[in-house]
């Protein structure tokens, strides 16, 4: 019948399945993307920023103002707390709750296609979540250069390497009994506190460093800093924190494959 | 054409059915094993086109197990199995693009109103939005839900989601419909709404197969069935020949007390061609149910209460497994 069709638009399928869903909660998506910034810009901006600044003799942090230095890295943090929340509970979701990845998978659809539908829909989410913080950054001047928007992408990318092995983590779990609560308070908080998101990691004791090495929060905030032009990134380094990135997004996408098809098809 | 031979006149009925029309699945010694356990431990069965087969067994039989090899999303460990003339190891998109599932779990998306959940399964299967939306108004029609087009999933009743669920199984016009555990959970007038739904689908030809552990039901709508326990196929034929096969015309059912039913079973064993003592009462199976119960009165039992019915599929369980069918 309409096998062809299927199997080259599949992921479209699911992802249009997730984008009905959306509709019901998108004003808070909205609300959330920016209300956040501005909220930073209130808190970095007036609050902490008048401290550094005096602290640092109107020099800032990095050679640049406060605000210009945390703002992409906020944004960064932001996105992958988005992208975590719908890797964790969609993927619950889909598979225990709900049930809708075992409906899907009734159909002619594959475990490729459902896994790499509902990705594209938390990538959707975490972009637009991205772009919105992106374009109040600019309001605020924190962003400036040609390249800013890159940073976009740059917490994109932080987001899925983080949030791809997530969800192959949720998608291991039978019930859900409090564990999404700890990766929140014992996992993403001391990313974020830890990963040089609202100082450099070079003023942290070397000891604490290599949470911030194994970070992708550090890693896409750096490269977002960079595009923004917060951080003057070596070409190497830049090559690290894309390769690293690139690295855990894709394993994650493996673990997430092989999960799926350990649950969907018992 | 079986892993179990059953003979009768309608065995010769069902082999003139398979031989004649090709069947839409074949399974031959199909075995599904996690480690060590075998959940389907080689059956063999094959289902005719326009046929209603049934899967009858116990919780943890293996019938869950079979129907999702039968929909293509879960490989089989051994043996041979081909729906609708395809292999689901090598065919599986192909050949769930064909079938219609109603799994045991509802797994409606209960964000989406009963429309919409029609209209996103049906684009699963590569079907145009325009044409998902005709077929989706006409299957609410035909689930008697026109009127809940725009209810949330969790303002419907058990048997208003089973219908739909069963509505969304043929947004794809399917040649197969697999229902596992139809009417489980739902009360007398419920099942009957949704019996009647899938009489007229096999009045329309749909080859149904389900699984059940309610005799009625499998009663009701197998044209067909095998009885499974323990991953094996126990017995098969129509629900009337498996009677006929397996147990006597009538059961006469007495109770004497829990303290005395044994008791009573061992003075009353000869008054029937069978007897069983379960805890709760005494089972005589005998043609002449009122004439066996004449006979206890006259030996001077005296039953606290006694019945008389014709012989169910549930006897014919009991009399293959030495189990009942809902523990």
């Amino acid at each position: 019948m309409t096998d062809a069709r299927v199997s080259i638009r599949g992921i479209w399928y699911v992802l249009e399945h997730q984008l009905r869903e959306y509709r019901s909660y998108g004003a808070v998506t909205v609300a959330q993307a920016i209300g956040t910034p501005l909220l930073s810009w209130l808190a970095f901006g007036i609050g902490v920023g008048a401290l550094v600044t005096a602290g640092t003799g109107g020099r800032g942090v990095d050679g640049v103002p406060y605000l210009a230095f945390v703002f992409p890295a906020l944004m960064c943090s932001l996105t992958l707390q988005v992208w975590s929340e719908d890797s964790m509970f969609g993927t619950m979701i889909g598979i225990t709750w709900r049930r809708t990845f075992v409906a899907m998978r009734s159909s002619p659809l594959g475990v490729p296609q459902i896994a790499a539908g509902f990705v594209a829909s938390i990538c959707l989410r975490a972009a637009v979540t991205a772009l919105l913080y992106w374009l109040v950054a600019l309001v605020a001047g924190a962003m400036a250069g040609p390249w800013s928007w890159l940073s976009v992408l740059a917490a994109l990318l932080g987001a899925a390497a983080f949030g791809i092995p997530l969800a192959a983590y949720a998608a291991s779990l039978k019930s859900e009994s409090g564990q999404f609560a700890l990766v929140g308070r014992f996992v993403i908080l001391p990313l974020t506190l830890l990963s040089g998101t609202m100082f450099p990691l070079a003023v942290m004791p070397i000891w604490l460093q290599w949470i911030g090495w194994i970070s992708p929060l550090w890693h896409a905030s750096q490269l977002a800093r960079g595009a923004s032009g917060a951080a003057a990134e070596p070409a190497w380094l830049v090559a690290v924190h894309l390769g690293y990135l690139l690295a855990l997004a894709v394993a994650g996408w493996a673990l997430l494959l092989r999960v799926l098809h350990e649950k969907l098809e018992r | 054409m079986t892993s179990c031979a059953v003979g009768g006149p309608d065995y010769a009925r069902r082999v003139s059915i398979a031989s004649t029309s090709t069947p839409v699945i074949r399974a031959s010694g199909l075995t599904k094993r996690y480690g060590e356990t075998a959940a389907v431990d080689g059956v063999s069965f094959e289902v005719a086109a326009g046929e209603s087969f049934g899967l009858l067994g116990p919780n943890g039989a293996g019938k869950s197990t079979t129907m999702r090899m039968l929909g293509a999303v879960s490989a089989r460990s051994g043996g041979e199995l081909e729906i609708l003339g395809l292999d689901p190891d090598r065919h599986g998109p192909e050949i769930r693009g064909r079938l219609g599932v109603v799994p045991q779990l509802d797994n409606l998306d209960t964000e989406l109103n009963a429309r919409e959940n029609l209209i996103v399964y049906g684009r699963y299967f590569g079907l145009p939005r325009a044409e998902v939306a005709r077929r989706a108004d006409e299957l609410l029609a035909f689930a008697q839900l026109e009127d809940r087009a725009k209810a949330r999933i969790d303002d419907l009743s058990g048997g208003m989601k089973r219908r739909l669920t069963i509505a969304r199984a043929l947004i794809n016009e399917p040649r197969i419909l697999l229902l596992d555990e139809p009417t489980t959970g739902l009360d007398p007038q419920a099942r009957h709404v949704l019996w009647d739904r899938l009489f007229r689908l096999k009045e329309r030809g749909t080859t149904l197969v389900l699984t059940t552990h309610y005799m009625d039901e499998a009663e009701q709508l197998c044209d067909r069935l095998i009885v499974v326990d323990h991953g094996r196929i126990m017995a098969e034929g129509s629900p009337a020949a498996l009677i006929r096969e397996h147990s006597t015309r009538e059961v006469l059912e007495v109770r004497f007390g829990s303290e005395r039913n044994a008791d009573a079973a061992a003075a009353i064993q000869d008054l029937g061609e069978r007897v069983e003592a379960l805890p709760d009462r005494v089972l005589v199976y005998a043609e002449d149910g009122e004439t066996a119960l004449a006979e206890v009165v006259r030996r001077g039992h005296e039953p606290v209460t006694s019945l008389v019915r014709r012989s169910s599929l549930e006897d014919v369980f009991l009399r293959l497994t030495g189990r009942s069918l809902i523990d």
